[in-house]
């Protein structure tokens, strides 16, 4: 019977049920190595999108999971709530303030806790490591800044799969356990404990759930009497000396909370003395209650929890999410490691804010059934806006870090000068591209030099937008910059390239690859090694998929036992495209099911040269197929490796219940007599399969049959794809061809910058970080979230234990410590000769906090000046009163509490107007002048904060400086930032929430002519606005 | 345009700007032209035209013209397939996101339609006076003549009305009998072309099916039994079906508790299993992990009528023919096997405790008038 109790006893309960949930998970915790005890988890499953959009998950799911369970709370004094994902947090901040503050009173008292230390609940195929960690960080600290606790366990009740990696992550991060029931759907090596120790490639482990029940289940009956559990609880501690279990209850997948009944059941169960000791409460209990030495004695699991049927079409399923999240965690990674330099020579302020804000866009949208391509259609207008708009974030701060670093650099040039900057930490030779200005018509060729004032090899490419499009070789140091110098030539430079290329073959020093008729590369030989890559051609083919149920999550394999359906063959269209001295390369076009495939096949001169390039662009509109580009390779082997987060697997060929596999960056079929091995690498690509001991596929796309119902998922990815691959043949193993290193080349190319020519004194080449080992890859540099120290992870890439790996920044470190994913400081560190010096084991993460010496002289900061407007026009609102001001003719406004008073833009800082009821805060553009505060300088800038009310369309306009007419193009303040497709479904209507609007940043150089109004499609927009509902 | 802010920075320090785009532009994502199905061809039949988006599409944003003029943004919204009666070119285009046009498709298609139609469905409802005909093309009034159709054994046709172009519905005198063979004959029908090719008489079969599974009464002996080996229950994962009975309890019954159903009757596969059950939002289907929750409470001290319809993708659930519930659920092939009142699949302790009577499982998924009408009949008894 449901009892409503009045509000003042209401609190009464609140507080003394705060003592008696205390009570019961620690003082009256009982040994577990004797006593049968169920550590029970009441939770509920919301799904941030799936067959629905944020804005019905923020106006009814989320809603549900906050008033069901205060109902709960109030006339269950016993109940204890466990909710994951900080991003969901941060929208009951934003939309149901009044309520936040009640959850927060709730989670004082020790009845909501907020559980699964994640922003939310990831996808773990497709993220990198360093996203996961982020996911940990990003979300613990929200959780410890906002409501002064977090978890210590990992929570993915829902999720198509788990890499091996996953154990050695959490670990890491300080993570202690783990759970999921999804291995209950179908898992490859079935489940293989209750309760156990899951181990990563580096012996990191964590304690792991793995089959705690249905998240939607109830209970129904009094668990402390239950014979399945107490049956089940004793096989566990025969086998382990741990008497204890773990069990969710609860609902899903729209949020909400466990129904009353359950609830009143438990509270039975606990109150019951019977053969189960029944515990209910944190999530991260039971991993709390297992000791060190206990854990020692728990059954083991090394290896990846990939599922039989899910883990195998959401590995390639909406291509573009997979490619931009790929995309971002690079730019990302680049304009951190940009921003600690700009930091240290103290031109910027490190920022922390924003690149926490881009980030989190990024990994709500790693949610498992956003990233992983098994959303409704319409979600994805949301992610791909957000990970657009999370990519203007990143290039934003990368452009402005790496304005400071090419400040103090010697820029002096005869031509263009243009700042690369290589944030990988090898040393590294690799073809780079550029736009410089120029006109291409009239340009026959490119003179590129060095740092050191030597030539290097240089073409020209086309023209571009900004010009000419030119591509050189290039030396870069190890997260460091070069400067290149370029200027235009009336004729070709001669160059000495030893690159040959027909319509028909392309060879470098390396290779030889030859095309045949069809347009399939026929032939890699390996001059070096005097050997053939291919023992048949290389083939695109056409797979049939239409998998039983479940579409955009799973292939079928009696589907995949069929040979494929066609092949992308004659007749083709051959033509030479580029013809060095950089680089070559033979364009072939084709059409196929309706499908159109225009392939460039690469090589390169130089360093860069080591690798076979696959850049194809493809118009894919062939339904009920998987495309795979097929290598029938010379080696062979059962056994093939394959890259995961942190460390490799191995697999065998497909099997009955694993016949897709998902990889990171690479995969290497090195020959069983190890003598000669094979590389395939993708810059965004995640499956791929093995038919054979000498075939590899790599999945490029996948738009399923849908006899399996969601008939939405039957146009998944038509449309246009960029997709870079690319082929490494070596001697050995892929240790020693270095295929980690190689396929971080192919993903984090090296970034040019146009620059202006001055004197600098960190001289034409700079870095700031060098490693005494290669295979010790510094994962991750970043400025830490707390304190004046920056963060470098390393992540060991051959699986072999290291000695005395030693760390060098510019300047001598002047302090270290070792701290974990989260931050939290763990160790000592040793600093020998102001080098960091440690020891690492094989594929292990390690991270430490650093203190560098201060640089010998710091980078000037520009002046920001924000200028007095005289507003004319209230276009904000609070939640509180809607119908003050209006944007637009229908009322809208921006949202009052997304609205700051001033924002951080590098260095610019905006100044903003009053948000307050009638106050006025915009200036309506009808020809007005503003006073600018003093006479300019030369390359003075002027920012401006706008937007249209143009109905969707971009609109043209014109700021006059000093009667200079200077012409910008702004975005319509309601426009989405860019989509990948431009297919409309029905018009939601969702009030305030979908008043999400974004002004465009727009800046003029005040005196001279110079102006940067190039703000395009999908390209550049404020950050007034980072949510993404 | 609107400007909030304005900043003048000084010119201390560098401003690049990347020499190439950081992340995608999408400026290769142009409108590209839609495809005409078929394409070109001569035709002695009016056929049907679709016009499908090929790599970006919006709902509503075709725009076509068949008279050989180019599209504009005004032209008539391509709403779904259209038959062509005559010899047209027809021209085609996306409207793109800022509302412009894209690149236009062209297909010319000749036909001259000297062929009469033909009947595509004769569908006559359960216990019902109506009969629909669908006919292979768009056809003229000489399809609302009632004297164009008889039955044999005769039962008067009264009147015929129109659906649409191609559909007719006949109101008969009398409802055909059960799983009896009858023969519509139809003559005269002209179809819609300018030549209105009339129809040679044809006869087609008429059978109105009962239920693939009947047990009108449910003893107490029977609660709780098991029912092997049932011909022709729709088992296979996309087969349409509706599950249909009768249900009185006097008492509340127990949260997760099954009712009826068919299919093994355990938490094997996903989408093994149909069954009617009680759980504690409401009436409930349960199929393992592929449940349709309802909000709709089982009555005590009252019959009711309880039937979950799938149609191969969507299950709906009703409580005395009225929606109450829906959801795409994919299910998986499953045993002949029908389950009266079993015990629980999670506890193996719960079993339903009332009464249950005009148990029915139908190889199709009824509709709401079919589902109503058992509604009907049941109250007749």
């Amino acid at each position: 019977m449901h009892v409503q109790y009045p509000r003042a006893f209401a609190l009464l309960v609140l507080f003394a049920s705060a003592t008696m949930v205390r009570a019961q998970d620690t003082t009256s915790a009982p040994d577990i190595t004797k006593q049968p005890t169920l550590y029970v988890v009441g939770y509920a499953h919301l799904d941030t999108q799936w067959r629905w959009i944020y804005p019905q998950t923020i106006r009814e799911y989320l809603a549900n999971t906050l008033h069901d369970n205060f109902k709960l709370f109030e006339s269950h004094p016993q109940y204890v709530f466990n909710f994951t994902g900080s991003r969901r947090y941060q929208m009951f901040k934003e939309y149901f303030p009044a309520d936040y503050e009640k959850l927060k009173s709730y989670v004082n008292a020790g009845r909501w806790f907020p559980c699964g230390s994640s922003v939310d609940e990831n996808d773990t195929n497709t993220p990198s490591a360093e996203s996961l960690i982020r996911n940990v960080m990003y979300g613990n600290r929200f959780f410890r800044r906002e409501l002064g606790v977090a978890s210590s366990e990992y929570m993915l009740p829902d999720c198509f799969g788990f890499t091996a990696s996953v154990p050695s992550i959490l670990a890491h991060c300080g993570i202690k356990g783990f759970s999921t029931q999804k291995l209950t759907w179908g898992s490859v090596v079935g489940i293989p404990f209750k309760v156990g120790v899951w181990e990563g490639p580096d012996g990191h482990s964590v304690i792991a759930a793995l089959d705690p029940g249905s998240y939607g289940g109830d209970i129904d009956e009094n668990l402390a009497n239950s014979e399945t559990w107490r049956t089940r609880i004793e096989a566990n501690g025969k086998q382990s000396g741990v008497f204890a279990d773990f069990h969710y209850y609860g609902t899903g997948d729209v949020g909400g909370s466990p129904n009353e009944k359950s609830v009143t059941m438990l509270e039975e169960s606990l109150s019951t003395k019977g053969p189960v000791h029944v515990i209910a409460g944190r999530a991260d209990a039971l991993f709390e209650a297992i000791t060190p030495a206990m854990k020692e004695r728990l059954p083991h699991y090394k290896g990846e929890l990939e599922l039989t049927e899910h883990s195998a079409g959401s590995l390639t399923s909406q291509a573009a999410m997979k490619r931009w999240n790929r995309k971002n965690e690079l730019l990302a990674d680049a304009a951190e490691r940009a921003s600690v330099l700009a930091w240290w020579l103290g031109g910027r302020d490190y920022p922390s804010q924003r690149l926490e804000n881009a980030w989190t866009l990024v990994l709500g949208s790693q949610m498992h059934d956003i990233v992983s391509g098994t959303a409704l259609a319409r979600g994805y207008e949301y992610s791909w806006n957000d990970e657009l708009l999370a990519a203007n974030q990143f290039q934003s701060v990368l452009e402005d870090a790496v304005s400071v670093v090419a400040g103090r650099l010697d820029t002096r040039a005869g031509g263009t000068p243009l700042v690369l900057f290589n944030p990988l930490s090898i040393e590294r030779e690799d073809v780079v591209e550029a736009e410089i200005p120029g006109d291409a018509a009239r340009l026959a060729g490119v003179r590129v030099t060095g740092p050191d004032g030597k030539p290097v090899l240089a073409q020209v490419l086309g023209p571009s937008k900004a010009g000419v499009r030119i591509a050189f070789l290039a030396k870069a140091p190890p997260v460091g910059f070069a400067v290149y110098d370029v200027r235009v030539a009336g004729t070709e430079p001669n160059s000495a390239s030893s690159l040959r290329v027909e319509e028909k073959q392309l060879e470098n020093e390396r290779w030889i690859v030859s095309l045949n008729d069809d347009g399939d590369v026929a032939s890699i030989r390996d001059k070096k090694a005097n050997r053939e890559l291919l023992s048949g051609p290389a083939r695109l083919g056409l797979h049939y998929e239409n998998p039983r149920q479940w579409p955009a999550w799973n292939q079928d394999l009696a589907d995949r036992q069929q040979p494929a359906k066609e092949f992308v063959g004659g007749p083709a269209r051959f033509r030479v495209v580029e013809r060095g001295p950089a680089r070559i390369a033979v364009e072939v076009s084709r059409d196929v099911g309706g499908s159109t495939f225009v392939q460039r096949i690469r090589l390169s001169a130089g360093g860069a040269g080591d690798r076979v390039e696959f850049d194809n662009d493809i118009a894919w509109a062939t339904r009920e197929r998987s495309l795979r580009a097929a290598f029938p390779l010379t080696t062979t082997n059962p056994h093939a490796t394959y890259d995961c987060q942190s460390g490799t697997i191995e697999r065998g060929n497909a099997s009955e219940k694993q016949f897709e596999y998902g990889f990171q960056q690479w995969f290497d079929l090195t020959d069983s007599s190890g003598d000669y091995g094979v590389t395939v690498m993708s810059d965004s690509k995640f499956g791929s399969d093995k038919p054979d001991d000498a075939t590899v596929r790599l999945t490029l796309l996948h738009t399923p049959g849908t006899r399996g119902g969601y008939p939405d998922q039957g146009t998944q990815d038509l449309g246009r794809h960029r997709i870079l691959y690319a082929l490494e043949g070596h001697a050995g193993d892929w240790r020693q061809g270095r295929s980690a290193q190689e396929a971080a080349r192919l993903n984090q190319l090296i970034l040019a910058f146009r620059a202006t020519p001055h004197d600098g004194p960190l001289g034409k080449s700079f870095a700031l970080f060098t490693t005494s080992d290669d295979d010790v890859r510094l994962s991750a540099i970043k400025k830490a979230e707390d304190g004046d120290f920056v963060i470098v992870r390393l992540r060991e890439l051959s699986g072999r234990d290291k000695k005395s790996v030693r760390i060098a920044t510019a300047k001598p470190i002047v302090s270290a410590r070792e701290v974990d994913g989260q931050e939290r400081e763990i160790g000592a560190a040793d600093l020998r000769d102001g080098a960091l010096v440690t020891d690492i084991r094989g594929y292990e993460l390690r991270a430490f906090a650093i203190k560098l010496g201060e640089p010998s002289a710091r980078a000037p900061r520009p002046a920001s000046t924000p200028l007095a407007l005289s507003f004319d026009a209230d276009v904000i609102s609070s939640n509180a009163n809607r119908s003050d001001g209006a944007m637009d003719a229908d009322g809208r406004t921006f949202p009052a509490e997304q609205w700051p008073a001033t924002i951080a833009d590098g260095a610019t800082t905006f100044r903003l107007g009053a948000t307050t009821d009638g106050g006025k805060n915009a200036v309506t553009c009808r020809g007005q002048e503003i006073a600018l505060p003093r006479a300019a300088d030369a390359g003075d800038r002027l920012d401006v904060l706008v937007a249209a009310v143009t109905d969707g369309r971009d609109a043209d306009a014109t700021i006059a400086i000093d009667g200079r007419p200077v012409p910008i193009r702004v975005r319509d303040w309601r426009a989405r930032v860019g989509q990948w497709d431009h297919r409309l479904w029905p018009a939601e209507d969702v009030a305030h929430i979908t008043t999400r609007t974004t002004a465009t940043r727009t800046t003029s150089t005040v005196t001279s002519t110079r102006s940067r109004s190039t703000f395009q499609r999908a390209r550049r927009r404020s950050d007034c606005r980072t949510t993404s509902a | 345009m609107k400007l909030f802010a304005a900043t003048v920075v000084g010119s201390a320090g560098e401003r690049v700007s990347a020499a190439t785009p950081l992340f995608d532009t999408l400026d290769d994502h142009v409108q590209d032209a839609p495809r005409v199905v078929p394409g070109a061809g001569s035709f002695a039949n009016a056929l049907e035209v679709a016009i499908e988006g090929r790599l970006y599409w919006r709902d509503g944003a075709i725009r076509y013209t068949l008279d050989g003029s180019d599209p504009t943004p005004s032209s008539p919204a391509y709403r779904g397939a259209f038959f062509l009666d005559h010899t047209a070119t027809i021209k085609s285009a996306i409207l793109d996101a800022n509302g412009r046009l894209g690149a236009i498709a062209s297909a010319k298609i000749e036909v001259r339609d000297v062929t009469p139609p033909s009947v595509d469905r004769v569908a006559p409802a359960y216990r019902s006076t109506t009969v629909r005909v669908r006919f292979s093309e768009p056809v003229d009034d000489s399809a609302l003549a009632a004297k164009n159709y008889a039955l044999d054994p005769p039962i008067d046709v009264k009147s015929v009305a129109r659906v649409d172009a191609r559909d007719v519905t006949l109101d008969l005198a009398s409802a055909p009998v059960l799983e009896r063979a009858y023969h519509l004959r139809i003559a005269g029908v002209k179809d819609a072309s300018p030549a209105h090719n009339a129809m040679a008489a044809t006869s087609f079969d008429l059978v109105v099916k009962g239920p693939v599974f009947q047990l009108e009464h449910v003893t107490s002996e029977q609660m709780g039994t098991e029912i092997r080996d049932v011909a022709n229950l729709p088992l296979k994962a996309t087969d349409a079906w509706t599950l249909n009975f009768f249900v009185k309890t006097d008492k509340e019954i127990e949260d997760r508790t099954l009712i009826a159903g068919f299919g093994k009757c355990e938490q094997a596969e996903a989408g093994g299993a149909r069954y009617l059950a009680k759980f504690s939002s409401g009436i409930h289907f349960w199929s393992h992990n592929r449940d349709v929750r309802t909000h709709t409470p089982l009555d005590v001290g009252r019959w009711q009528m309880l039937t979950t319809t799938y149609d191969g993708h969507l299950a709906r659930v009703y409580k005395d023919g009225k929606s109450i519930g829906e959801r795409e659920i994919q299910l998986a092939d499953d045993q002949s096997v029908v389950h009266i009142a079993p015990l629980d699949p999670w506890d193996q302790k719960r079993r339903f405790t009332g009464d249950i009577r005009g148990l029915t499982i139908w190889s199709e998924a009824l509709n709401e008038d079919a589902i109503r009408s058992l509604q009907a009949a049941s109250s007749e008894h």
